[in-house]
Parts: structure tokens; C-alpha cells; sequence
């Protein structure tokens, strides 16, 4: 009896614990933004993410917003040892589309008087480094912006890779990577074509570096603070973040449909890039970057016009402007841009035409192959039909 | 503590060759067995060697002259490695052994062959089935892999028990590690020591 007694005690007080922690978790997880619960296409893009997740992403989180106010929506869980249902308040990789944020800050100083976007790149990095990089007095600040440099990859060196998930947490400075690519001849002619490479936008970084002091303090100070971005982290430092509040990373190491927990590599990989990638945010917040650089908050107009020349892919298309990308998703046009790290995948867009904007972030690689990737391209196609329709 | 001790182990072999014969050509006693130490590493050749040394492994392995004379051998090997950020391994291989002597009993090898490669992942894993996740553990995925190594070594030919310690390094080009990345390269160092019992 007594020991039944006992056995009572212990699950009420169990019981009690497991619902202030499931309450505190609710509350930590408040969406930070009032949206439209009666959003008109709620349910078709919950079905969607759904499907997403049915196709083997452990996670999907969403961001919408149109002229019918702000939309959120999840699927699938942050951690898959833990179970821990995704929603909108965890943070998410970026990846690349912090290079739209780097160009920003580019932009800014070209706003200020402090860099000419024709001027070579060898007038602002420093002389140790230009001098090892083919053509450098010949590259412009602008070809950098819009991948038309001909530098080579840095993370296409085998050595780069190979060291990179051998020692993840190994510190790499920025001028680590671009030792990779010292004294090798350029891709192609500079200028002369259009061709997505990390390279440019790490120099970017170190450039803002030579101009300002620190380019991260440069990013917070002129693109978080006016748009009042509390939970968009540029560096990613894991011992002040914390692990909860990030997502985890899968990633399908032997391209198998078997995934491991990869956050490790991943953080640390995030954590140490400058430039190409390295932001962590909201599913909010990402769009509210996009909507302030949009609406003028933060360049002119005159600058956002000059952001959005686009330069052409060989067959004639529309590829990218200043750190910011073109592509036309079924008959829709879009501005914006994509990421994908070992652990991660992301894409921010603007819809101009429908005056949307939408962030979608998911915690499956996306840079290695996948059989998964074969359900899945068709689930995020439907999705952008199900927004846009 | 036990790497302690197999190192210790190692040493004391070589040292306690008391006198030497010199002529590693002849009296070749096949099948000897072969422990090493093993240090791996997911590298490029001689590229962060540093790293090795935090991968530690064990090896056994023998091998089998052509032509009972020890120039020109075919070896064998099994080897386990643990390696925590990259996944641990069980490697079999067999290569081609050209073991030019130097002088003074000391050797080099120039080796080649083919092995396979047991890789685990560094983490658990998960399928989906049904529409939830299933662990499978650190599940791991076999390659075919080509070895090529270089060693250098002492042939010290007791009366009754040859010993011959060695160091090498391996590069190993693995295949099918993944669809966007199909060829990777691996390393190891190696440092052994070759024991001819008596006939």
C-alpha cells in the first residue's frame, strides 16, 4: 500500500513536471508575430509541408508574407532523438542567402562613399592576398558581387573538404579559404560570363573587413539593428546560443536515404564561414531582412535598382544581380535566394509581382545527392504552386 | 593505456633482435604475422597528418613470397580504425609488395592492391518507415578501395625469429562514398613489425 502510495506521489509529480516544461517550451516557442489563422490557403500549404516531410525531410518550417498578413506553418520535428516538433521560433540556416545580406553591407559602403563598384579588388584587400590571385588589379568590386569573376572554388579543393569533415572544428579565418584557391588561374575571362562562386563573397567579406574593422559588427550594426532582427545571429557562437534553439541537421552521408545527426559538423562548419554564409534567424526575420531591403529600409532605391541588374546564364536568362538571384518559378518571377549547407537547406524569395514573400527552411542537406531529393523536389514544387496559385 | 602498452610491445620486439643476418634475400619464411598500429585519417596524401594521429587503429596481416625470397611478396591485411567525425572502419586489402633493399638492412616497400572498406557512420542513423523515423544505428556502407603505400624498414633476422619493424603510409581511394562525391581519399600511417617465426 504504501508503496503505492508512493508510486502515486511520484507520477503526479511527474506528470507536473513534464507539463511546466511542455508549458515553458510552448511559451519559449511563442510565434513571435500575429498571423492570419485564417490564412486562405492554410490547409493546402499545410498539406504540402506534409508531403514534404512524408518524402523523408525531418523538417520543414514556413514564412509567408502577402497581402493577406503574415502566415506560419511547420511539419515535421526540430531533433528526430528527441521528437521535438518544429515550429517557427527555432532558428534556421541561411547558408547562402547570407551572401544577399553581405552584398548589403557592400552596398551600404558604396552608399557611404566607401568603395567604388568598379574600382579592382585590389585596391581593398590587402596586398598579401591580391598578389596571389590571378587578374585581381582586373576584377571589379561588382564582379564579385555578381559571380562574374572567374576566381576559382574554394570549397571544389579536395583539401578544403577533406579537412572540413575531418576536423570540424578546426577555426578557419577568412583568408584560410581563400589560400585554397592562391596563384590558380581564373575559370574564365572576368566579365565575360556569369558563374556562382562562394570565393567571391568570402573576398567580399575580407574586404568590408580592410574598410570597417570587422564586417560582422558592420552587418549587425547597419542591417540587424534598423530592422530590429533580435533572433538573427551573424556569428553563429554555439556556447552563447545554446542547442535548443537551433535546428538539427541531417544529412545523408552515402546517399543511401539514411540520415545522421550531422549537427555538429554543421555548426561548426556555419560558425566559422564569413561572407558566403554563416546567419542563423527566424523564419520571420528572414523575411522581414527581405521586406526592409525591399521597402527601402535599408539601401536607396537607387542602389536596389543597381542590386537587381541582373547578369545572364548562357542561354540567355536572367541568373543574378548584386547578391541577390532571379528565377521564375511557374511563370512567377522571384528575387531572392537559396541556400544549402551539409545539414541544411533554405530559400527566401520575393514575389513582386503577387507581392509575396516566403521563407522555407528545412534541416536535410542539400549540397550531396540524396535519393531522397528525388520526392522531395516534386513536394517543394508543389508547395511554391500551392503559394502562388 | 593499452595504446601504451602496444606501442611498448612493439618496441621491445624490435629491440631485443640481438644480432642481425643482413641478407634479406634469402630463407624467407612465408606466412609471418604482421601487427600494426594504425592511424587514419580522412585526407589527402601527406595532408593533415596531424589529424592521424587522433584516429587510432589495430592491424593484423601476413603475406606470402613469390618466389621464397622476400623482394617480392603478396600481403594481407585486416584493420579496424576508430575515428569519431568520420565514422570507424574495418579495412581488408591485399597488396603487391616490391621490398627493394637499401643496405644495412634497411628496406623501403612500394605497395599496391585492393581492399574493401567497411565504413560505419560517426552517428546514429535513422530511416523512415511509415511515415516515422527508425533508428539503425551507426549503420555503414562497404567501398571498394585502392591502396597505395609506401614503407621504409629494418630487417633484423634473429636465429630463430625474424623480426622486422616498418612504418608506412597509405593513401586509399575509395569509391561510391556518395553520388556527388564518388571518389574520396583516405590515409594511414602505419607502424608495425613483421615477425618470421621459426619454421
Amino acid at each position: 500500500m504504501k508503496w503505492h502510495c508512493n508510486h502515486i506521489i511520484f507520477s503526479v509529480l511527474y506528470l507536473l513536471t513534464i507539463s511546466v516544461f511542455a508549458q515553458q517550451q510552448s511559451e519559449n516557442c511563442k510565434d513571435p508575430i500575429e498571423f492570419n489563422i485564417n490564412y486562405s490557403k492554410k490547409d493546402a500549404i499545410q498539406n504540402a509541408l506534409d508531403i514534404i516531410i512524408e518524402e523523408g525531410v525531418p523538417g520543414v518550417s514556413l514564412a509567408v508574407f502577402s497581402d493577406e498578413g503574415w502566415f506560419m506553418a511547420n511539419s515535421g520535428v526540430v531533433n528526430i532523438e528527441k521528437k521535438t516538433p518544429m515550429q517557427s521560433c527555432y532558428l534556421q540556416y541561411l547558408q547562402s542567402i547570407a551572401k544577399t545580406y553581405m552584398a548589403v553591407a557592400v552596398l551600404r559602403l558604396f552608399e557611404q562613399g566607401k568603395i567604388n563598384l568598379d574600382n579592382s579588388i585590389a585596391e581593398y584587400l590587402p596586398s598579401s592576398i591580391s598578389k596571389r590571385l590571378p587578374q585581381s588589379d582586373k576584377i571589379s568590386v561588382r564582379m564579385l558581387l555578381n559571380h562574374t569573376s572567374g576566381l576559382a572554388e574554394y570549397n571544389f579543393n579536395p583539401n578544403y573538404v577533406t579537412k572540413l569533415l575531418q576536423e570540424p572544428d578546426h577555426i578557419f579565418k577568412p583568408e584560410d579559404y581563400i589560400e585554397y584557391i592562391y596563384d590558380k588561374p581564373l575559370d574564365f575571362t572576368q566579365g565575360s560570363k556569369y558563374s556562382y562562386r562562394n570565393t567571391n563573397y568570402v573576398l567580399l567579406a575580407i574586404i568590408v573587413n580592410e574598410i570597417t574593422g570587422d564586417h560582422k559588427s558592420f552587418i549587425q550594426e547597419f542591417i540587424f539593428k534598423p530592422l530590429e532582427l533580435r533572433h538573427t545571429y551573424y556569428p553563429l557562437i554555439m556556447d552563447e546560443l545554446g542547442d535548443d534553439q537551433l535546428v538539427s541537421a541531417y544529412w545523408d552521408r552515402h546517399s543511401q536515404g539514411i540520415i545522421e545527426n550531422a549537427s555538429k559538423i554543421q555548426q561548426s562548419n556555419v560558425a566559422h564561414m564569413v561572407g558566403d554564409d554563416g546567419i542563423v534567424t527566424t523564419p520571420i526575420e528572414a523575411i522581414l531582412f527581405l521586406k526592409g531591403l525591399m521597402e527601402g529600409k535599408l539601401i536607396k532605391e537607387s542602389t536596389l535598382q543597381e542590386m537587381l541588374q541582373w547578369v545572364k546564364r548562357k542561354d540567355g536568362s536572367l541568373a543574378y544581380g548584386l547578391g541577390i538571384g532571379y528565377s521564375n518559378i511557374g511563370g512567377n518571377i522571384s528575387y531572392g535566394h537559396t541556400g544549402g549547407g551539409i545539414g541544411a537547406g533554405s530559400e527566401l524569395r520575393y514575389f513582386p509581382d503577387k507581392n509575396i514573400y516566403m521563407f522555407v527552411g528545412i534541416n536535410l542537406g542539400t549540397v550531396t545527392e540524396s535519393p531522397l531529393h528525388k520526392g522531395i523536389a516534386p513536394a517543394r514544387d508543389k508547395l511554391f504552386k500551392t503559394l502562388l496559385e | 593505456m593499452k595504446f601504451k602498452f602496444v606501442i611498448i610491445g612493439l618496441l621491445c620486439s624490435t629491440l631485443h633482435t640481438g644480432y642481425t643476418q643482413g641478407d634479406s634475400g634469402v630463407n624467407y619464411r612465408d606466412f609471418p604475422l604482421i601487427i600494426t598500429l594504425q592511424f587514419h585519417s580522412f585526407s589527402m596524401p601527406f595532408k593533415n597528418i596531424k589529424s592521424n594521429f587522433s584516429n587510432i587503429g589495430i592491424g593484423i596481416g601476413t603475406e606470402v613470397s613469390y618466389n621464397r625470397k622476400s623482394r617480392g611478396v603478396q600481403q594481407f591485411h585486416l584493420i579496424w580504425y576508430r575515428n569519431a567525425t568520420m565514422g570507424n572502419g574495418l579495412l581488408a586489402y591485399s597488396q603487391a609488395t616490391w621490398r627493394p633493399s637499401l643496405g644495412s638492412n634497411v628496406y623501403t616497400e612500394l605497395k599496391l592492391g585492393a581492399g574493401y572498406l567497411l565504413s560505419k557512420r560517426p552517428t546514429e542513423s535513422f530511416k523512415q518507415k511509415n511515415g516515422e523515423w527508425v533508428s539503425v544505428g551507426k549503420k555503414g556502407k562497404g567501398m571498394f578501395t585502392i591502396p597505395l603505400g609506401l614503407s621504409v624498414g629494418y630487417e633484423n633476422e634473429l636465429e630463430q625469429t625474424h623480426v622486422s619493424p616498418f612504418a608506412s603510409y597509405q593513401f586509399l581511394v575509395l569509391t561510391d562514398y556518395n553520388k556527388s562525391i564518388p571518389v574520396v581519399p583516405q590515409t594511414l600511417i602505419q607502424l608495425g613489425n613483421r615477425i618470421h617465426f621459426k619454421d
